[in-house]
């Protein structure tokens, strides 16, 4: 595959070129989870990654922290390739590079205090003294919204899901990560704490200088914090285009599809209205040749089935793996504004 | 909350609501005994439902809505569960038939359909089993009479080849799939009434919307009545008649659809609206995130249950429990509990009667109450 993909970043914090990861099933199946992609997500950026249930987005994530390392494939972050580092090097790496995970609740040990919760990073790394470790751990509270002298000595029961997702972001911004990866953050909390946490990993983000990969299902919520997108199918990314345009002007016909089928509060807008997308997806263990999504898709041709379409550039930093792709019925000002704004950004 | 229903039986006549309403929920509250306290999950909640028509419930998780729909289903039986107020069914009143002495209505002419599809699946029973045996229970079938309805069921509810998943188990389908045979066990016996409690919460978009426009299909074909509970006002705002919002066990605010979203009146479901991040936003837009979580149920403040989040709260509003009303001038139809609605102008005579700001934004708003208006 080209290992300069369009739409690479400059002074990408990590690279992913031809990811592939493979399972294998009790009754000798491979499960084709996430079959050669490729992305940068460039220093400050935040990249979301959307897609449905087991598309392989979390598969993604956790193969780009080599929990477990990819069939195939590289990952180079901050110029390391981390496939082939000892494990003593990534542990050091992964410091670097934290993550947090959908269930606050089931990611936080229920027998130690929140205090300890937050401080076990830096214990386990021996950063500073015990009383400067504490120091730390209250401006952490205090960062993502906890008075640390009245919930510090509390366990987790005490606490609702929003709160112990804030506790586990305080956790993971404990070392002084460059990169974050959150993986259905925000999926299990209710919209008004949902939009709490939303605001303040866009605020932590900020503060402490982060890259982000945000991995949801939910689009709208993807576009609020990202600047760029990657839509996944079947282990495939379809598309990926600066967030404004890529809702503006979807190409690959499964992100139309995707994004016509999110319900508006707005009562104009009748169930008929929008196209819906028939069936389910395919079964990983034997994807459809060629593209992946033809079984699906309302324009598939004999090309379709033939062919894998490779993700190419269609307009400046916008990537479709597509046949025949939706028509660019942008406007050039959006695109222009678009292609500002990220130039300025990088 | 004698006042809760006060003025909310006036809505908008057509041939369907002229006639007598399917289900009538009055005053209705539920508590519940715990070693907490008293919890009141529902308190005091009024309203009705037409036939062929739907109703949404949307408020944050452990407002109630679980709670009110399945104590309508007859699903809470139980010592520690105290009710009161009454739910009449066609006339009927079910309030406190358990599930036992429900039985020839509920799951024959009330049927409900709930978040997790395994929650009304049995996990070893082969699906098409599962579809018969309700049928048993309820319809003088013979046995290939009920195997070829169930196969007409599934397939109405869009499942390809029906006879082979007749003979597969709940866990060898998908979520979605688990979801249209639950659907179709619902409409097993032909139903006046579906509940459905957050029916899509638990799927990806492209299969909720399916399932969504399955069960709007249902409802037609049908002429049902239905109650369609989720906490996403997406969900609701093309596909209900009417909408209530609900917080902290009792309803805030109630409209007709489009009015509702044409004016918001309720601080609450102008901060859940302004709370969901929207589409046609641009990216990186900050959300106006409501502050502060609902109060604990066993221990509810006095005066507006809202009031220690709301942006607009009053000191009055810490004091004195708000009824619900509605604004005549503008819509019998649509009633809020609110001393101080969104959007209500301040009036050149009289003055506005503003008390001293509290609250945690005091001062952001100055606006008269609204009984001068709604009384
Ligand atoms: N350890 C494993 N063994 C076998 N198959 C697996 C394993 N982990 C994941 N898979 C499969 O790989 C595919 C991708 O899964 P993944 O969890 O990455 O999806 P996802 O996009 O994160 O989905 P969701 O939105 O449900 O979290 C799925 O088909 C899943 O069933
Ligand atoms: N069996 C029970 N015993 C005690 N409290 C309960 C019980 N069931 C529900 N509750 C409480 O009732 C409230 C409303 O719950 P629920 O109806 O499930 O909310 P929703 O469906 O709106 O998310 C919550 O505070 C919940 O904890
Ligand atoms: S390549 Fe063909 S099947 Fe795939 S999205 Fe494009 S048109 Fe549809
Ligand atoms: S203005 Fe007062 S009465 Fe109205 S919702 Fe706010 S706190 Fe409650
Ligand atoms: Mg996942
Ligand atoms: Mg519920």
């Amino acid at each position: 595959m080209n290992f300069q993909p369009l739409g690479s970043r400059p002074d990408p914090l990590l690279s992913v070129r031809d990811l592939t990861v493979e399972f294998g099933t009790k009754d000798g199946q491979t499960v084709h989870a996430v079959s050669g992609i490729s992305f940068d997500v460039a220093m400050g950026e935040t990249l979301g990654l959307v897609g449905e249930s087991g598309c392989g987005k979390s598969t993604t994530s956790r193969a780009v922290m080599q929990l477990p390392p990819p069939t195939a494939g590289s990952v180079v972050f901050d110029g390391r390739e981390l496939t082939s580092l000892s494990s003593l090097e990534l542990r050091k790496t992964r410091t670097q590079l934290q993550m947090i995970f959908q269930d606050p609740v089931s990611s936080l040990n229920p027998r130690r205090s929140v205090e300890d919760i937050i401080a076990e990073p830096l214990a386990t790394w021996s950063r500073g003294t015990p009383k400067e470790r504490k120091a730390k751990v209250y401006e952490l509270m205090e960062a993502v919204g906890l008075d640390g002298t009245v919930v510090g000595k509390r366990r987790r029961r005490e606490f609702s899901g929003g709160q112990c997702q804030r506790i586990s972001i305080a956790r993971a911004l404990a070392l002084e990560p460059r990169m974050l990866i959150c993986d259905e953050a925000v999926s299990a909390l209710d919209v008004s704490v949902q939009a709490q946490i939303l605001n303040l990993l866009q605020e932590m983000k900020q503060r402490f200088d982060l890259t982000v990969i945000f991995v949801a299902h939910d689009l709208a919520v993807v576009k609020r914090v990202s600047d760029r997108v990657a839509v996944m199918y079947l282990g495939k990314i379809c598309e990926i285009a600066p967030a404004d345009l890529l809702y503006a002007a979807p190409r690959h016909h499964y992100t139309a599809a995707l994004l016509a089928s999110i319900p508006q509060p707005d009562p104009t807008i009748r169930p008929g209205d929008v196209p819906v997308l028939s069936g389910e997806p395919p079964s990983p263990t034997d994807p459809p040749t060629g593209c992946r999504f033809r079984t699906r898709c309302p324009r598939a041709e004999d090309r379709c089935a033939a062919e894998v379409p490779e993700l190419t550039e269609h307009s400046p930093g916008h990537l479709v793996a597509c046949h025949f792709p939706l028509e660019s019925s942008v406007a050039v000002d959006v695109l222009r504004r678009q292609t500002d704004a990220d130039v300025l950004r990088l | 909350m004698a006042d809760q229903h006060a003025n909310i039986s006036t809505t908008v006549q057509n041939d369907d609501e002229r006639s007598e309403p399917l289900l009538v929920v009055e005053d209705f509250a539920v508590r519940f005994h715990t070693r907490r306290g008293l919890v009141r999950a529902v308190d005091g909640v009024s309203f009705e439902l037409h036939k062929g028509k739907t109703l949404g419930i949307v408020g944050e998780s452990g407002c109630g809505k679980t709670v009110l729909s399945r104590s309508i289903m007859g699903l809470l039986h139980d010592p520690k569960v105290e009710r009161s107020g009454r739910v009449l069914f066609e006339g009927r009143d079910v309030t406190h038939l358990g599930r036992r002495q429900g039985r020839s209505i509920r799951g024959t002419e009330m049927a409900m359909v709930f978040q997790d599809p395994m929650t009304s699946l049995n996990p070893v029973m082969k699906v098409g089993r599962q579809l018969t045996e309700g049928m048993k229970a309820h319809l003088g079938l013979t046995p290939t009479q009920r195997v070829e309805s169930a196969v007409r069921l599934l397939r109405s509810v869009g499942i390809p080849s029906p006879e082979r998943r007749m003979e597969q188990y709940p866990f060898e389908l998908s979520g979605g799939m688990r979801q249209r045979v639950t659907i179709a066990i619902a409409m097993a016996c032909n139903p006046k009434l579906l509940l459905a409690d957050e029916p899509t919460t638990a799927l990806d978009v492209t299969i909720q919307a399916q399932i969504l426009n399955l069960l709007d299909v249902e409802k037609r074909d049908r002429n049902m009545g239905m109650i369609l509970v989720t906490h996403d006002l997406g969900v609701v705002a093309g596909r209900t008649e009417e909408i209530v919002v609900m917080y902290a066990g009792q309803i805030v605010e109630r409209a007709p659809t489009a009015e509702l979203f044409n004016a918001i009146r309720h601080p609450y479901t102008e901060a859940l609206l302004r709370s969901i991040p929207k589409l046609d936003e641009p990216s990186g837009t900050p959300l106006a995130a409501i502050g502060g979580r609902p109060p604990a149920l066993h221990a509810i403040p006095p005066g507006c249950r809202f009031a220690p989040r709301c942006p607009y709260a009053q000191r009055r509003c810490f004091e004195d429990a708000p009824p619900l009303t509605s604004d005549a001038s503008v819509s019998a139809a649509h009633t809020f509990a609110c001393w101080y609605p969104v959007g209500v102008e301040i009036r050149p005579t009289g003055g506005p009667a503003v008390e001293p700001a509290v609250g945690p934004s005091a001062g952001t708003s100055a606006r008269p109450t609204v009984e001068a208006v709604a009384r």
